[in-house]
């Protein structure tokens, strides 16, 4: 039941308050008064727009630019609910909307919706509505809302009464639940090759399983021998370190006993040179005195070079001497033999020729016995100078002789300081060496007696015992074992690459597993993800099979029962509205829902109601219809009748006004009449025009 | 008498409570789309918007568990 309606600036009302009584509310006025507007208002209230108008905006009236409407109702429950809506329009004409839906209590108002808190806000809305006061749109457009001059069109049936009586919902339903059940259904097709897919997947899975375990075992086996090997090279390695101070100092006693050797032989043989030097030291002597005889040899030879340089010069001198007496000798001869006069060319006194011929004679002599005492003196300095140069060429020979046999010496005399020199340095080495070897030796034996593991012949070396083979062999013991370790190391170290290489490859194998292992067990998930979602879409589609053919039913029952209780409802309701039965029986086709009535009048004979009777008539009908349709699809609260009475006569109309409470009497009737005439005792509401504006008196 | 749905429904649904709900928020939900014209073809079936609107309803109240 609706109590409230307040609206403000809707169509001509700018602000007015209403109140609704039970039973029937009669709104009176003039044409054009606002009546109308205020079952507009309750449909705008409720459903947010008007039949019959696009916008909102057109709802406004000049006045404001928000248009709202409050509407107080009591519903099915029995509590009060206060509905408020409003459209802000702006001034290019856009509404924007909202609403609120309040709980009215003692205590106070509780929200139960709004607009701006909720999603699909007018869904929640109208299931709400539909709830409390058991009006759809549909309802209220078709039944509920009773307009002028459409109540007797109903007659000829109406499409959208599908709708109403819930026909085509449960077809839709049907139809839309058999849709999807197919949709799932050939996606369930799928399921016998999924699950095979998923056996072979789990089988693969359990195969790679046992394969890591098997990689598993080979790892532990690899691990093992790893260890082992490690442990063995760890172990040559600790035996090694405990040869290797042993060998160094082996290698350390044979380099020295070879150093050792090497310098005694180096003492040996300087001493040998030395020996052999003090041998040769007579030698020395006799080369001292052949030195000292090769002086006195030169000695007599420079002496004898000096006599003959002498007398060399002694023969040269004569030799100028007759050089000089044959250049005179021979200038007189020529001078005397040139001489052609008597007299002499200088004084003048004559010239004794045969004196001249005796001195030329004389001085002939002479000069032949001049001539061949130079022959003789150069022949003598010649000779003189052939001894001069052999003595000469001795005295050269002898000072080579001495100079070589000088050089000789001192080399000697070098060679043997040098040998003594070196036999005083290398006697303390020698001796130091040989400590040092005595000192290698005490090690050795201090390390062989810490090393038990190495089996080591245990020599005592005396230090003048010492052979080459003694110490090779001794050597080579160690060097034996440490090859035999080398041996073994190396052979373990390819062992061990082995294990290491077979493991590399074991883990590299077992990645690869595992990759494939995870990929499959996504797989896996997935198909079994996929099997679940089937399963549970073959339960879904199982329930929408269920449901589709239950609406299926429905669908049918909903017809054919509807059609049966709207005719019967409407006998009833016009037997009722009209106080007195016109018809034997009315029909309602239930593929059109247009009525058929077999009039009294008629003998029985079935006729289309809309062809048979006349306005007035029609009109009783088309209400009679109507409010078979309500009560069929729902107990109604309110009822909204504009101008129900037009073109009845007034017994109708009396009639009608009297007994619409019979047909339903559980339900407000809001009725909106200009025809009145003051008849009515129940509450009224005026409604009276205001020029461009509406105002309404409420008369209790 | 008045069409009462869940009566029908209950009738034809008597072992599953739980289904006969979901039946009558399906038909609830279909009669809400229908009231309106705007989810309403030209032919009178329901507009592709409403019809998806619906599946999701449907699988929504058959399966909310993938719903969720």
């Amino acid at each position: 039941m609706i109590t409230n309606v307040r609206l403000r600036n809707f169509r001509r009302h700018v602000e007015t308050d209403l109140k609704f009584e039970s039973g029937v509310n009669f709104i009176e006025g003039e044409n054009n008064a606002g009546k109308t507007s205020l079952f507009m208002a309750i449909e705008y209230a409720l459903f947010g727009n008007v039949h019959g108008f696009r916008s909102q905006s057109a709802l406004l009236n000049r006045v404001g630019s928000t248009i709202g409407v409050e509407v107080i109702f009591q519903g099915k429950d029995g509590m009060k609910y206060k509905l408020q809506r409003l459209h802000e329009i702006t001034t290019r004409g856009n509404a924007k909307g909202h609403y609120t839906l309040k709980q009215v209590r003692e205590d106070g108002e509780k929200y139960l919706l709004s607009s701006d808190f909720q999603d699909n806000p007018e869904e929640k809305l109208q299931l709400k509505l539909i709830e409390l006061l058991g009006v759809s749109k549909r309802l209220f457009e078709v039944a509920v809302n009773v307009r002028q001059g459409e109540i007797s069109g109903i007659l000829d049936g109406a499409p959208t009464l599908d709708i109403v009586l819930g026909v085509s919902a449960a077809s839709t339903a049907e139809k839309e639940l058999r849709s999807i059940a197919l949709g799932f259904e050939k996606e369930i097709k799928e399921l016998p090759t999924i699950k095979a897919s998923l056996e072979g997947f789990i089988v693969q899975q359990q195969n790679m399983e046992k394969q890591k375990e098997t990689i598993d075992i080979d790892g532990l086996d690899i691990d093992k021998r790893i260890n082992e090997f490690t442990d063995e090279l760890e172990r040559i390695g600790e035996t090694r370190d405990a040869i290797k101070p042993v060998q160094v100092v082996m290698n350390e006693l044979i380099k020295k006993h070879y150093e050792a050797g090497s310098m005694n032989n180096l003492i040996s043989m300087h001493q040998g040179n030395l020996d052999d030097l003090g041998n040769e030291f007579g030698d020395i002597d006799t080369l001292v005195h052949e030195i000292d005889t090769l002086e006195g040899e030169m000695m007599s030879k420079s002496k004898t070079i000096d006599v003959i340089e002498v007398s060399q010069q002694t023969h040269v001198a004569s030799l100028r001497e007759y050089e000089q007496q044959l250049g005179n000798l021979i200038g007189m001869i020529n001078r005397r033999s040139s001489i052609t006069t008597a007299n002499c060319e200088v004084c003048g006194a004559n010239i004794d020729q045969t004196r001249v011929e005796q001195e030329l004679k004389q001085w002939s002599q002479d000069r032949i016995r001049v001539e061949s005492e130079i022959t003789r003196t150069e022949e003598e300095i010649s000779k003189l100078k052939s001894l001069a140069k052999e003595e000469s060429h001795i005295k050269e020979e002898l000072t080579r002789n001495k100079i070589f046999k000088q050089s000789k010496l001192e080399h000697m005399r070098e060679l043997q300081s040098t040998i003594a020199t070196n036999i005083t340095n290398l006697k303390p080495v020698l001796g130091e060496m040989k400590e040092l070897l005595a000192s290698l030796i005490e090690e050795e034996n201090k390390l062989k007696t810490i090393i038990p593991s190495i089996e080591i012949h245990q020599h005592t070396l005396e230090i003048d015992d010492w052979t080459t083979w003694r110490i090779i062999e001794y050597g080579g013991h160690y060097f034996k074992q440490i090859t035999e370790l080398e041996t073994a190391e190396n052979q373990i170290k390819v062992s061990l690459s082995y294990e290491n290489e077979n493991k590399r490859k074991l883990t590299i194998q077992k990645q690869e597993l595992d990759i494939n292992l995870m990929q499959l067990n996504e797989r896996v998930a997935d198909l079994t993800d996929k099997i679940i979602l089937l399963n549970n879409r073959q339960a879904a589609a199982d329930k929408l099979r269920r449901l589709s053919a239950v609406f299926k039913i429905i669908q049918k029952t909903l017809r054919d029962q509807s059609s049966t209780e709207l005719a019967k409802h409407t006998l009833e309701n016009h037997e009722e509205l009209t106080g007195s039965k016109e018809f034997i029986d009315i029909k309602v086709d239930p593929a059109k829902y247009s009525v058929y009535v077999k009039p009294v009048d008629l003998n029985g004979q079935e006729v289309l109601a809309s062809l048979y009777q006349g306005g007035g008539h029609k009109l009783l009908l088309g209400l009679a219809y109507k409010l078979a349709i309500i009560k069929l699809v729902t107990n109604p609260l309110f009822i909204l009748l504009d101008e129900p009475t037009y073109g009845l006569d007034s017994t109708n109309k009396s009639n009608l006004f009297a007994n619409i409470t019979k047909v339903i009497p559980n339900s407000q009737l809001l009725i909106i009449t200009h025809q009145l005439g003051g008849q009515i005792k129940d509450h009224r509401i005026e409604v009276v025009k205001q020029e461009k504006l509406s105002e309404v008196i409420i008369h209790a | 008498m008045s069409i009462n749905i869940k009566d029908l429904v209950e009738k034809e649904i008597r072992d599953d409570p739980d289904l006969i709900d979901v039946a009558t928020s399906i038909f609830e939900f279909v009669q809400y789309l229908l009231d309106d014209d705007d989810n309403l073809t030209k032919s009178g079936n329901l507009t592709s918007s409403a019809k998806s609107s619906l599946e999701e309803r449907i699988n929504h109240l058959i399966m909310p568990e993938e719903s969720q």
